[in-house]
């Protein structure tokens, strides 16, 4: 344990005062910015595909497809390599590779959430329009409260998904948690299940705390009325 | 910029692309062999009326699905030398070292998820018909294997279709212990030709057809199990 000790500067921080800040700061950011975009991204493409006109509906379908049809790690590369080189715009390994992963995770949401609405019974609706309601009201009032609560659990452990993911960066240089842990390893050679069973340790408590808030979140919406037969689609 | 389509069905390429393809499929599969073995474990063990068996089912899973792939994957193929000489662990050396860790640690992992897709399945199936079984006489384990198993299909075929598709992909971190699957081999053919695109566009369009077949399949299946 003296090895991890020593470093923990550069596990906090990563080489802060010399270069960019990294280490467990830059991971933990990395899943705040990548989940609120990811939110965003999947919020956007989840309407996309509820939409009543079809080819906004195709665009949005054919795009979850594909990217749902490749690992993540193929993904980046497409965003990290060739996204610079097809479109001439230069971005940073850190901005494309947050961006590539929020869309990767984002297209995940979408999924979900177009599911969770779908899965509200179409009765519902119309015993909306039924009783005089209008549109906006239906939707907040009785689509709405029945599918965030249909959401949330598949929408939490994605949430938790991602920022486990966010430790594939490493893998392209940005010096994040797991990277440090990876060149902590090179360099000491002898301790490789102190530094990763450290490593995932750390990992453990933010994704399992984020779980455990996410369960405090469900158990808010039980006054929403549940939704049967919720299954995401594959 | 113009894709260059002869050098991706040129036959260096292609062979590569094969080689690569073949090892992401039988990893694929052992894999999923494995976290169906793990699964079902986890499942039965957090099922266990017994409270320590109990508490090590959940903590499997637990701990498995709150660990990210890569620190798993990293911590068993630099740590499982620092503890057991080759020759201790024959299976795990012989052959390939990292694609047997990668199978294994794949195979760990994906088995949490699976035991909760297994547990849920297993807690669908109505008490009444569990009671039901037991009154008429039969014991627990003929009640499990004649009343509750025969109903799992249907119930969990959804969630393990989309499991053996994270399966598939969760293969491609295995190039980050060296193993040559298909992702690994893209990236190989890049390196050689400075052809990043088409290698990219290759692997990224097997990947896709290889996803798809396998959707067809649990689709397939899944009606068919559906029917009774």
């Amino acid at each position: 344990m003296p090895v991890i000790l020593e470093s923990w500067r550069y596990f906090l921080l990563g080489t802060y005062p010399q270069g960019p800040i990294g280490g467990l700061i830059l991971t933990v950011y990395l899943g705040v910015y990548t989940g609120a975009t990811a939110l965003a991204i999947g919020l956007t493409l989840g309407s996309m595909s509820l939409v009543p006109f079809p080819p906004i509906r195709w665009i949005a379908r054919v795009l979850v497809m594909l990217v749902r049809g490749i690992p993540s790690l193929v993904f980046l590369f497409w965003m990290y390599f060739l996204l610079p080189r097809l479109t001439g715009i230069d971005l940073s390994p850190f901005q494309s590779l947050s961006i590539g992963l929020a869309v990767y995770h984002g297209s995940y949401m979408a999924e979900d959430i177009r599911g969770g609405i779908q899965a509200v019974h179409r009765g519902q609706r119309e015993a909306g329009y039924a009783t005089g309601l209008g549109g906006l009201n239906i939707l907040h009032h009785i689509i709405l409260p029945q599918a965030v609560r249909a959401i949330i659990p598949a929408l939490v452990n994605r949430f938790v998904t991602l920022f486990m993911y966010t430790s594939v960066v490493a893998l392209f240089g940005v010096l994040d948690f797991m990277r440090i842990g990876v060149l902590l390893n090179d360099r000491s050679l002898i301790y490789p299940m102190q530094i990763f069973g450290f490593v995932g340790a750390v990992y453990f408590c933010f994704s399992y705390g984020l779980t455990r808030l996410g369960r405090k979140l469900e158990k808010r919406w039980q006054w929403a009325p549940k939704v049967h037969s919720f299954d995401t689609a594959v | 910029m113009p894709i260059d389509w002869e050098f991706i069905i040129s036959k260096g390429v292609l062979q590569q692309i094969a080689a690569g393809l073949w090892l992401t499929v039988i990893m694929s599969i052992s894999c999923c062999v494995g976290a169906l073995l793990f699964g079902a474990l986890g499942a039965l063990l957090q099922l266990s009326t017994s409270k320590w068996l109990r508490s090590i089912g959940q903590s499997y899973v637990t701990i498995f699905r709150n660990i990210p792939l890569l620190v798993v994957l990293f911590f068993f193929y630099f740590g499982v030398p620092t503890l057991a000489q080759p020759r201790q662990l024959p299976i795990l050396y012989s052959g390939s070292y990292e694609t047997n860790i990668a199978i294994l640690v794949i195979s760990l992992v994906s088995g949490a998820y699976m035991a909760e897709v297994i547990r849920a399945g297993i807690e669908a199936v109505p008490g009444g018909q569990i009671e039901a079984a037991l009154a008429s006489g039969i014991n627990k384990r003929q009640t499990f294997q004649h009343i509750i198993v025969p109903q799992l299909a249907p119930i969990i075929l959804p969630g393990m279709a989309s499991e053996v598709i994270n399966v598939t992909k969760s293969t491609a971190f295995s190039m980050a212990i060296g193993v040559k699957e298909l992702t690994s081999q893209g990236q190989q053919i890049e390196s050689a030709t400075f052809k990043g695109f088409e290698a990219m566009t290759a692997v990224t369009l097997t990947y896709l057809v290889l996803n798809g077949a396998i959707f067809a399949i649990m689709t397939a299946l899944e009606r068919s199990f559906g029917k009774k």
